[in-house]
């Protein structure tokens, strides 16, 4: 396990690499994609927990923060879309050069999953896309984002803010609550990746998707692994979710892709 | 400000980031965050790293890590327990800092609930320990806490017609929280396992003891209690009158923030808290002259 700092001098990213602990020849590289805000705190141990089961089945994994949050650069109030899908592109590049392969499988969870697919659409060396438990629908997530900000607010009698929502103690600015709105991934292009929807809980949305982008000549499959997704459940003490069912689920959508090609 | 992510420990197994200021400032103790329950070196609301860069922008050299088991850190591979293991790697965080370049030996400890806990059981053991910062840290009830607990609500009829059921809602909170503090983990792992921790308030004379010890060596204090340990504190005197037998002289500052929650949700909070820390640091350990 390396933990280091990589691309901009100026507003580095923190990430951790792990490389592969099986003695044959690792061929895949996986890029993990967190969620954001408080979701983030609440799937670290998952995304440990799905790191440590990758590497042992003979992968590279590249965990990382993007900027202004967890241990990356930059003030939370400052995290864009737009900057974070360029991070994404960054770790992608870093992952590619530490371990030696040409071509990437990206993991996201929740709106990570939603970063991912947009990351990927213009990219070639993306073999597959791992979409867990995605925010389809921005609109409908910033909606449940101001929900949560205006129910705090209240409890702590304050007014609510229209300009910086603090939701679970995680600042969502107007700038970034703009740019969730305007992603609808059912009108997504789609990637040149073989794409896995994996959710934990019965979902249209995701069914939708994917046959939308089969119609749209894409790879693309919808697993059901049913488990705990209540990831945007907060808790006053801290809590992590890691919802062994589904983990299991986006591991073997991996390593089966890993066994197939090799 | 610059940071790097470092691996020390015993087996190189502990994972940090060291936060260093632009400028070193002599006479600036380095400041070691501690993990609050299973939250992770970011700390819950992403506080700690912002307790560090404020800390670092003002001359400190600081780390904030994981307890082995947790976070980015290695499980430990012997059998000490958690709440021993904390120390242990508490004592080799500081050990890293000083053995570095221009590297100091006096610290300050900050930390969360059980970070809090952590960090006041190494401060007693390690005198490089100036200072500890301690959010919601042990709390006893005093004469004080009845009558801020009951006192508003003796003249209000609305207050009694709720009692019963507000006694049943509070028992049952109390109850969870405790079972579950400081931190959950649903669905358990079977590959990477939580370390246990059950925060347990020591008896108060073993606190002041130990207090009186810390007092006597001139360590530098700073409290901060949120609203959210309502069965334990709830107003900022309350901790001096825990301990009526110790004189604190100026060494110990008690701010309560009323209404926070336990890990400081709210922006605003979140905001007089970093404040706080940073008037109180900036006061007590001035630049070298």
């Amino acid at each position: 396990m390396n933990p280091f700092f990589f691309g901009s001098s100026k507003s580095p990213l923190y990430g951790v690499y792990h490389p592969p602990r099986t003695q044959e020849a690792a061929t895949r590289a996986v890029l993990l994609c967190y969620p954001m805000g408080a979701e983030y705190m609440r799937a670290h141990r998952a995304f440990r927990q799905l790191t440590t089961l990758l590497v042992k089945g003979g992968a590279h994994v590249l965990r990382f923060d993007y900027f202004g949050t967890g241990d990356s650069a930059g003030d939370g109030r400052d995290g864009t879309v737009a900057r974070w899908l360029e991070d994404i592109d960054t770790a992608i590049e870093e992952l590619k050069e530490t371990a030696q392969q040409p071509r990437v499988t990206l993991v996201g969870l929740r709106f990570g999953a939603t970063l991912a697919a947009l990351a990927s659409t213009e990219r070639g060396d993306v073999e597959q896309l791992v979409l867990w438990d995605p925010i389809v629908d921005g609109m409908q997530y910033v909606q449940e984002l101001t929900e949560v900000h205006e129910a705090e607010a209240r409890h702590r009698g304050l007014t609510p803010s229209r300009e910086l929502l603090g939701v679970h103690g995680f600042p969502v600015p107007t700038a970034l609550r703009a740019e969730i709105e305007q992603i609808d991934l059912l009108t997504w292009p789609g990637a040149t990746a073989r794409t896995e929807l994996v959710v934990s809980s019965e979902r249209e949305d995701t069914v939708d998707l994917t046959a939308r982008l089969r119609a749209r000549g894409r790879e693309a499959r919808h697993q059901l692994f049913p488990s705990n997704g209540n990831w945007a459940e907060s808790d006053a003490f801290g809590s992590a979710l890691i919802p062994q069912g589904i983990i299991q689920g986006v591991l073997g959508c991996i390593l089966a892709e890993q066994v197939a090609n090799s | 400000m610059r940071e790097k992510a470092v691996k020390f420990g015993a087996n190189r197994g502990l994972v940090g980031i060291v936060a260093e200021p632009a400028a070193p400032v002599a006479g600036k103790p380095a400041v070691v965050l501690l993990n609050s329950g299973i939250l992770h070196h970011v700390g819950a609301s992403r506080l700690y790293v912002q307790v560090a860069r404020r800390l670092a922008a003002a001359g400190h050299v600081t780390l904030r890590f994981d307890f082995s088991g947790i976070g980015d850190s290695e499980p430990r591979r012997d059998t000490l327990g958690a709440a021993e293991s904390a120390v242990v790697e508490t004592r080799e965080a500081m050990d890293l800092l000083q053995a570095r370049k221009g590297g100091t030996d006096r610290f300050v400890l900050f930390g969360l609930c059980s970070g809090a806990d952590m960090g006041f059981k190494a401060a007693g053991v390690d005198e490089r320990v100036v200072g500890l910062v301690q959010l919601d840290p042990f709390a006893y009830r005093t004469r004080g806490y009845y009558v801020h607990h009951y006192g508003p609500k003796l003249v209000n009829v609305d207050a009694w017609r709720n009692y019963v059921s507000v006694r049943v809602q509070r028992w049952r909170a109390t109850r969870e929280a405790a079972r579950r503090a400081p931190g959950t983990v649903e669905d358990e792992p079977l590959e990477y396992v939580a370390p246990e921790y059950r925060r347990v308030f020591p008896p108060r004379e073993e606190t002041q003891a130990k207090l009186q010890a810390l007092v006597s060596r001139r360590v530098q204090l700073l409290n901060v209690f949120s609203s959210g340990m309502p069965d334990h504190y709830n107003h900022a005197e309350q901790y001096r009158a825990s301990f009526p037998g110790l004189d604190f002289g100026s060494l110990l500052q008690v701010e309560f923030i009323r209404g926070a929650e336990h890990t400081f949700t709210f922006l605003q909070d979140q905001e007089r808290l970093l404040d706080m820390v940073e008037q109180w640091a900036t006061r007590v350990f001035p630049p070298a002259t």
